[in-house]
């Protein structure tokens, strides 16, 4: 919450910045809103956005260079936006005189020299803030050099319309005045007068006005710069220097502080314009009259409008939200919320992935999962986290992190290990079998001693902006590496390498993609074409991306690239997306298993389950290295779900235990027989309970006595629960010998 | 969506529910509720109308979290727990004056209701500028497939809230700023304890006598991803100078 | 099957008694009258339950 931080991530977010057109005029006359209207056929709505900028908005109209012009962003796209002739158009069909304002009657008395653009301005603007304004003009008319430029180029009319002000505001004008010559004469008017603004041709010195401030070194005397006289926009603008300067004067303020945006300055707005279709300008039937209303219509749609938006046009999220990341920021920390109730800006802070995509795309690289693990952290720490939005993942990750599946051994039959292998839980969740495959291959080419830890890293709950629970993870793990004396780690889980690569960088940790040797695997070809889906977590590690395209290309893969590289996206169980908000996960996962009609091969085991969830074929890496057995197609394989992964999870300790380590819990493991009749065997796969699981039942019942007696048919029930599933096996025998003869499971905990 | 609510009635009817020993007869229960009056961040006192109220439960909740409020209720058959909880009146015609409520709730009775539309269009009589109108119910996560919901005869399957329509019509009604939540978990744990206590979801969802199949509503629940909503709009100035009917209090 | 009421706990070589336990899954709690053992505490759940009303309630909580 340090407002420091947050004023820094706001600015870092330019979509409020000005377009180029905004910034390149020095009166910042917001060009792409006037474009906007006259799209609508609103003229008089544009008109009034010109004349909210200049104090002469109809001259300026006609007799305006357009600098605006000159940075229009369409000109990457075309011809840039004829921003004169719409403004001219608005002119004609919506001008009408601006509603003059004055502020409070301030009695103080300002002569203004010279009435041509810049003195004019300078007028109209000081009598606007109630100050008693007089203007003298050495000649017989306001404006002598616009007169002479004929009614095609500037018409009468316009010149009449906005002078109207000077009367309105009761500017004295007073023509054929002599102009002081000399300091003497200056001198005595600023006597009679509070303050002096001479225009450029007005001023009899050489020495100009200071340029940012037009300051002379009388204090209250201002005088214009010829050489920003000669653009039409740029007089005007001197004017408004000579307000602001005179006003602050008068008002005994800085003139100089805070000036810096004043005046053109190069635009902070990006606006990709990559995809825009070039389209030359609207030419006018008439080019004596202009444009006509259509044809000023049809100039104005060419206008992008300029924004930016480049997060949001990538990412599912901001684009819910209906936003941009400077007001989630603001939104976040001034506590508002984007829809009533509290509970709506918690939904939008867990909502987010934390991909990291939208830093990649932003011109600033504003990083949003900055932003929103901030916040989650907050939530954390004041309590305020909704319990529900992540207790799913943190129940899951806090069976990662116990006896059920942790595990730290060195090699069977070593004393130490050079390396070890750390798959990750979601692998050892959907394919514990590739992890036994892939833990049997390093050890047959690796020296030294291959241990196994298996663990999770933390990254659920670092995700949940749960530091405490992150900490302990991490501090298991890193106590295990330690147990096993420190070794290099290889991991399968781009969000592991990730999370060590970020948080525990004391620990050596390589992707497991560079240590297949595929040579001494010798696996059958693979699919001819598939396209790469790069998990969010190792975004920028490009050697593990690489790493993965090297194996993939050695399978004799055609790879096809989804976007380009660092442009991937979510599939949505990033930031624990697919737990806080199931919809918009599933939205994400939908919009990038679209990409592409080519079957996806990834190396994330979450990311793989997750498209196929969503209907789209995909396999993992490894399901290629070391296909199945029974030849079943891994593309179609289903996403396990969230018990199954568990007891993939539990089933593979067990397991490397069992047949690695030769530890189980009964020795009698070789003593006993299991006598399956084919009826029975048939119900179980039915019941998609595994032999495996029966065994392991009987074996605890056995061992613990624990087991009901039915005495009708003196069967025995045991009763087991490893995970999330209890299985309930009838069986008989003893003595080293026991028939099944039936088995169910549920999944209900029953106390 | 327009059968006679009387023809086929629901599980709420015929008092299973009640036999259920849920709480409160809505997906949810009380917590939905407090939640709900919660986020509409209502002051206290605040004047408080619960369409289809049944037997009241509901309105002596609110009672007691320091509200003033009255339940509106249509059938005859449904005596209310206490009299003075509940006036006899359908929500198409609240028996109350232009912007007398600060606020309107409608839990799991939107989509038993017949039509609507005259019922948004009363909420939006009622209540005060700026009152919330609260509604909780069944809504299809998955419109496209809607069709084979309002298949089925009335029923709140039948009768299952689409979110576009929905907020189209509240729109047209002058209703505005919307929070949408979805608590469709909150649906799932009410139908799995009305399947562990009562009986079939064929009853639950009262499509009982319709001829609707078991098959048939799961299919329709599946395919439409039957969920639950929350959603809580903020009424505008839409008053129109329909009379108050008479108050008949039960 | 045999009939529940003449289980006997392996362990504590008792008869299991009707109690009032309570059963969970996702959060969600039911309260249910089921067999248990007044010694160990060892609930019975029997196959009709389990195959039955059990998985339809897991199936319906289960957000598919």
């Amino acid at each position: 919450m340090d407002r420091e931080q947050v004023r820094r991530w706001e600015s870092q977010c330019i979509q409020e910045q000005a377009p180029a057109c905004a910034s390149a005029c020095p009166m910042h006359v917001d060009a792409r809103k006037l474009a906007e209207c006259a799209r609508k056929g609103d003229f008089k709505a544009g008109f009034s956005v010109l004349a909210a900028a200049v104090p002469v908005p109809l001259i300026v109209a006609y007799v305006c260079d357009h600098p605006c012009q000159r940075q229009c962003r369409r000109a990457d796209a075309g011809d840039p936006i004829r921003i004169h002739e719409l403004e001219k158009a608005c002119a004609e069909f919506g001008g009408a005189s601006p509603t003059l304002r004055v502020q409070n009657k301030r009695n103080r008395e300002i002569l203004v020299c010279g009435s041509e653009l810049s003195g004019v301005s300078a007028a109209i603007l000081l009598a606007q803030k109630g100050y008693n304004v007089t203007l003298h003009e050495p000649g017989p008319a306001l404006l002598g050099s616009l007169r002479g430029l004929g009614d095609g180029f500037l018409p009468q009319m316009a010149i009449g319309t906005d002078m109207a002000a000077l009367e309105a505001l009761e500017i004295e004008v007073c023509y054929d005045r002599e102009l002081p010559h000399d300091e003497e004469a200056i001198l005595a008017l600023r006597h009679e007068y509070d303050a002096l603004f001479f225009e450029a041709g007005a001023w009899p010195f050489t020495f100009t006005g200071d340029p940012a401030t037009l300051a002379t070194r009388h204090p209250g005397v201002f005088a214009g710069n010829a050489w920003q006289e000669l653009s039409p926009v740029y007089a005007v603008y001197e004017g408004s220097v000579a307000a602001i300067s005179i006003d602050r004067y008068l008002q005994g303020a800085s003139l100089t502080a805070n000036r810096e945006n004043r005046g053109a300055y190069p635009s902070r707005l990006y606006m990709n314009t990559q995809d825009q279709i070039p389209l030359a300008a609207v030419e006018s039937a008439d080019p004596e009259q202009g444009y006509t209303r259509e044809e000023a219509q049809q100039e104005a749609a060419r206008c992008f409008p300029c924004q930016c938006l480049e997060c949001v046009k990538v990412c599912e999220y901001l684009k819910e939200y209906k936003s941009y990341p400077k007001r989630y920021v603001r939104e976040i920390y001034n506590n508002e919320c984007i829809v009533m109730g509290v509970r709506k800006a918690n939904r939008m802070i867990n909502s987010c992935a934390l991909c990291g995509l939208c830093t990649t795309v932003c011109p600033e690289n504003l990083s949003m999962a900055e932003v929103i693990l901030a916040a989650r952290r907050g939530m954390v720490e004041t309590g305020k986290m909704p319990p529900s939005a992540h207790d799913l993942a943190l129940r899951d990750m806090a069976f990662s992190t116990s006896d059920a599946f942790t595990l730290a051994r060195h090699q069977p039959g070593h004393a130490s290990s050079a390396v070890a292998f750390l798959p990750g839980c979601q692998l050892s969740s959907s394919s514990p079998e590739h992890v036994e495959s892939v833990y049997k291959h390093l050890r047959e080419t690796t020296q030294g001693g291959v241990g196994l830890i298996l663990a999770c890293c933390g990254a659920p709950a670092q995700w949940a902006g749960n530091e405490a629970k992150f900490a302990e993870a991490r501090a298991e793990l890193t106590a295990s590496w330690e147990q096993l004396g420190r070794p290099k780690l290889i991991t399968a889980c781009s969000s592991c390498i990730r999370t060590l690569h970020d948080h525990l960088p004391q620990i050596p940790v390589e992707s497991l993609w560079k240590h297949i040797d595929l040579a001494l695997i010798a696996p059958p070809t693979a699919p001819k074409r598939l396209a790469v889906h790069d998990p969010c977590s190792t975004r920028e590690m490009r050697e593990v991306e690489d790493g993965a395209r090297a194996l993939l290309r050695e399978l004799g893969v055609e790879i096809e690239e989804l976007n380009e590289r660092g442009l991937t996206t979510c599939c949505g169980f990033g930031g624990l997306q697919q737990f806080a908000n199931p919809e918009l996960a599933d939205r994400t996962a939908q919009r990038r298993a679209a990409t592409s009609n080519t079957d996806y091969v990834t190396y994330c085991a979450m990311c793989r389950d997750r498209f196929s969830l969503r209907g789209k074929r995909a396999v993992h890496i490894l399901d290629l290295i070391f296909p199945a057995d029974d030849g079943a197609d891994p593309a179609a394989r289903l996403d396990p779900g969230f018990s199954r992964r568990q007891e993939g999870r539990a089933r593979l300790k067990r397991r490397l235990l069992r047949d690695l380590w030769g530890e189980t819990e009964a020795e009698m493991d070789e003593l006993f027989e299991l006598e399956i009749a084919e009826e029975v065997r048939a119900l179980l796969e039915k019941r998609m309970i595994l032999v495996e699981d029966v065994r392991q039942a009987v074996e605890h019942a056995e061992k613990t006595g624990e087991k009901l007696e039915q005495p009708g048919t003196g069967h025995w029930l045991a009763m087991w629960r490893p995970s999330c599933v209890t299985y309930w096996v009838e069986y008989s025998g003893g003595a080293g010998s026991f028939t099944v003869h039936n088995a169910y499971s549920h999944r209900m905990q029953v106390k | 969506m327009s059968c006679c609510p009387a023809a086929n009635p629901t599980a709420y009817e015929t008092g299973v529910l009640a036999a259920s020993g849920q709480r409160l007869p809505h997906p949810g229960g009380a917590e939905l509720t407090r939640h709900a009056i919660e986020s509409a961040g209502l002051r206290a006192g605040a004047r408080i109308v619960d369409l289809g109220a049944g037997a009241g439960k509901t309105v002596e909740l609110l009672r007691t979290m320091g509200f003033d409020a009255v339940g509106v209720e249509p059938r005859a058959d449904k005596p209310s727990a206490q009299t003075g909880l509940c006036v006899r009146a359908t929500a198409e015609s609240l028996p109350f004056p232009n912007g007398s409520a600060t606020a309107v709730l409608a839990e799991c009775s939107l989509s038993v209701m017949g039509d609507w539309e005259r019922v948004l269009a009363e909420c939006a009589r009622v209540l005060e500028r700026g009152g919330r109108l609260i509604v909780a119910d069944l809504y299809a996560r998955n419109p496209e497939a809607i069709g084979r919901a309002r298949a089925l005869g009335h029923s709140a399957i039948a009768g299952m809230i689409v979110r576009e329509e929905l907020q189209a019509s509240l729109r047209a009604h002058g209703f505005a700023a919307e929070l949408w939540e979805d608590h469709s978990r909150a649906l799932r744990e009410f139908a799995a304890r009305f399947l562990m206590y009562n009986g079939s979801l064929t009853q639950l969802w009262g499509c009982a006598g319709t001829g609707a199949s078991a098959q048939e509503i799961e299919s329709a629940m599946k395919a439409t991803r039957a969920g639950y909503f929350l959603l809580i709009a903020t009424a505008g100035n839409a008053h129109r100078s329909t009379p108050p009917r008479s108050t008949q209090w039960i | 099957m045999a009939e529940e009421a003449e289980l006997m706990c392996g362990k504590c070589k008792q008869p299991l008694v009707k109690a009032q336990v309570v059963a969970s899954y996702l959060g969600a709690e039911f309260p249910i009258e089921l067999l248990r053992c007044p010694g160990c505490g060892v609930v019975h759940v029997p196959e009709s339950l389990a195959t039955g009303k059990m998985f339809q309630v897991e199936q319906a909580l289960e957000d598919k």
